[in-house]
């Protein structure tokens, strides 16, 4: 085991699929949504990253707590801008990051 | 104008003259303080000199938020004729040493001449004076502090060189509070051409302001309001270092020399391996929100750590290990060397090895070479001599293309944002008025919660609006913009506290008038001293736009050259400026810069 493996919040290594509504039989193959989280946002949340699994398209704003940050961030789903309103699929890549200056 | 000392405080090595001088209305008025005060003194008396020689003149500038009790306003400002560009060149610092000089009753600090032996400048209120200090010399900053601090209290405010700014490095800055830094374009160097190794600055009054009581609520408000931010506690435990995985994830982290955006081992070094390591911080007097972590380095010594050494001293040269990065952290501190291009020019030699264009063999992530070269750079020896006087200079001396992946703007190193793939943040690097550094526009956060790949007239303009408010209002105020960027801090407030401070209400269109009027005067000064200057100096090097990454989810993506120049253009064109990037003489006069027009063009 590395340093950077030795020192991983050990949830990291737990991480297990999260699903706001299950599908009663997911398709073999079939991906996830994929959630991850940035900065402070990833507190709020209290995990850096899920996996869900959608019956149908939802609001990504319901996959999250409430209250959740509307300003002051950044969301990329599959690499393009969205918003808390946009419809979450399976196999989305979904990515929720603080603005920041990094000095 | 309250909130001012009112005061100039001029200081000549060579003869020992030391002069107060009264600061006229006008210039707080017209320029506000800080990099404002230091562009005008630069532009009045420091004409067509060897940025080394004694006539060079070096500032140190306060604003009227300086020393304040309000959040992070702890800063100050030294400019100089920058001896790594040629140009105009400052950097801000956070250090008691800003409080102090606003407490003994100065704005700012005028240091011409040349002292004949190695010198402290010490400042006591109304007494100042030079000592000499030839035991001084050679010391490392940590080492010199120590001995300052015992002989004029711990609680002064000290700034100082280290052997690399003694030896005329041309990277080299001004150090205090062992790890303070500012002034990455040479300012360091410049302190060391005058044999002036510290200033030590004890001072015991008061600010005074217009409205003291209101001042002391609106900064207990603010402290109060910062506090109660959602991210404040993710940014107490990581800091700046938050920006690691940011930006390893949009595929912007400055890898093998800007070459990847994103480091295979950056899990092994980011900002919760950092938390893991934490054992201290550090931080700016002032400050609600430290940014300073401190680890143990590789030698089980304490060293700070920010986004931007990390991110140039580690994944630029390919090294992984935050302790070993730490140690390369101090050992630039301890030197009193710029972290930035430090690491710029270590990633350079490392690919000049790579391609056969120097003898020594330098691997990428090569820890044990590293640690040498830090020491040949400060020394100006051996194969750091190289890149001693930046990577700009070192291309020029290897030639056979270097100067593509030479990671430079107007010759001083970009600092730790790659952007094949953010057109916005490569122009605001491009157009920054020092030369590559980030502190005036970093918009790349902007940019990529928008439209990231697109070339758009509302991404110059967001541009200039950051440059007015980092680099026209915080570095003239001067506080510090982490809390408005970091944690949300309201910019409602700075209005506010200036009124109480000055007695004089301004909006922020006020302050963008001002900002923009220093930013015209900044580009007259390089055009002044540079005779050929124009766009050529605004454009970051080739590499971004030739050579598109290989790996992540960045792959392929380069920036349009042609597009490019269309934004640069369009930035022109907002700021007054002809094609070729020279402020109009309507622009110049418009801002009541009169006369600057005929002396910048040499007429």
């Amino acid at each position: 085991m590395n340093v950077a493996q030795a020192l991983r919040p050990a949830y990291i290594a737990r991480l297990k699929p999260c699903a706001t509504k299950f599908k009663p039989f997911r398709a073999l193959g079939n991906k996830l949504a994929e959630l991850k989280f940035f900065g402070y946002l990833s507190d709020i949340v209290g995990s850096r990253g899920k996996e869900v699994n959608l019956e149908k398209p939802i609001p990504l704003r319901e996959m999250l707590p409430s209250p959740f940050p509307e300003t002051n961030i950044i969301i990329l789903i599959n690499e393009k801008v969205g918003g808390l309103d946009s419809l979450i699929q399976d196999e989305d890549s979904v990515v929720l990051m603080p603005i920041l200056s990094g000095g | 104008m309250k909130g001012y000392a009112g005061k100039l405080l001029r200081v000549n090595l060579s003869d020992r003259k030391i002069s107060k001088e009264e600061i006229s209305e006008s210039l707080k008025k017209d320029f506000l303080g800080g990099r404002g005060f230091a562009i005008k003194l630069l532009w009045d008396e420091v004409k067509h000199v060897d940025p080394l020689s004694e006539k060079n003149k070096i500032i140190f500038s306060t604003g009227p938020l300086s020393g304040q009790l309000l959040p992070s306003a702890e800063k100050m400002v030294i400019a100089s004729k920058s001896p790594l560009t040629g140009g105009y060149g400052d950097g801000n610092i956070g250090t008691m040493a800003s409080v102090h000089l606003r407490k003994a009753g100065y704005d700012a600090v005028v240091v011409e001449g040349k002292s004949e032996k190695p010198c402290t400048l010490l400042i006591e209120d109304e007494n100042v004076k030079m000592v000499e200090s030839p035991e001084l010399w050679g010391k490392d900053t940590f080492e010199a502090q120590d001995l300052l601090e015992k002989k004029y209290g711990k609680n002064s405010g000290i700034l100082l060189i280290g052997p690399g700014g003694e030896n005329l490095i041309p990277i080299s800055t001004v150090m205090s509070q062992r790890g303070r830094a500012g002034g990455r374009p040479g300012m360091g160097a410049v302190m060391g051409s005058k044999h002036l190794k510290a200033i030590v600055i004890k001072g015991t009054g008061n600010i005074s302001n217009f409205d003291d009581p209101k001042l002391r609520e609106l900064g207990k408000k603010g402290y109060e309001e910062i506090k109660t931010k959602e991210s404040l506690d993710f940014w107490m435990r990581q800091g700046t270092m938050q920006a690691f995985d940011w930006c390893n994830e949009n595929g912007c982290l400055p890898t093998y020399n800007f070459k990847e955006g994103v480091f295979e081992f950056s899990k092994e070094m980011d900002g919760y391996i950092l938390e893991k390591l934490h054992v201290d911080r550090k931080g700016c007097p002032m400050c609600s929100m430290q940014c300073g972590h401190v680890i143990k380095d590789s030698e089980n010594q304490r060293a700070e750590l920010d986004y931007e050494n990390v991110g140039m001293l580690g994944p630029n040269i390919g090294l992984k290990s935050l302790p070993q990065v730490a140690l390369l952290n101090r050992m630039a501190d301890e030197w009193g060397m710029d972290t930035i291009s430090l690491g710029s020019g270590i990633g350079f030699l490392m690919e000049a090895s790579e391609r056969g264009l120097i003898k020594e063999k330098i691997g990428w992530g090569d820890f044990e070479t590293a640690r040498k070269l830090v020491q040949e750079i400060g020394k100006g020896e051996g194969t750091g001599a190289l890149v001693s006087k930046g990577v700009k200079a070192a291309s020029e001396a290897i030639g056979k293309g270097s100067h593509r992946w030479a990671m430079h703007v107007k010759g001083l190193e970009i600092s730790a944002y790659n952007c094949h793939g953010c057109p916005g943040m490569a122009l605001s690097f491009g157009t920054s008025p020092i030369g590559a550094a980030h502190k005036d526009a970093w918009i790349i956060a902007w940019e990529i919660s928008t439209d990231r790949f697109s070339y758009s007239k509302e991404k110059v303009q967001k541009l200039i609006e950051f440059q007015r408010i980092r680099g026209g209002f915080f570095e003239s105020a001067t506080v510090c913009r982490l809390p408005w960027v970091e944690v949300s801090f309201g910019l409602h407030w700075y209005p506010e506290y200036l009124e109480a401070i000055t007695g004089n209400r301004m909006t922020w269109e006020d302050l963008y008038q001002i900002g923009d009027r220093i930013y015209n005067l900044i580009r007259a000064y390089w055009k002044r001293e540079i005779p050929q200057f124009g766009r050529a100096w605004d454009r970051p090097p080739d590499r971004w736009f030739e050579e598109p990454h290989s790996q992540g989810k960045m792959k392929g993506v380069k920036i349009d050259r042609e597009k490019y120049e269309e934004m640069l253009s369009y930035y022109y064109e907002l700021r007054g400026w002809d094609e070729n990037g020279i402020p109009l003489r309507e622009t110049l006069d418009a801002f009541g810069l009169k006369g600057v027009a005929k002396e910048m063009m040499g007429s």
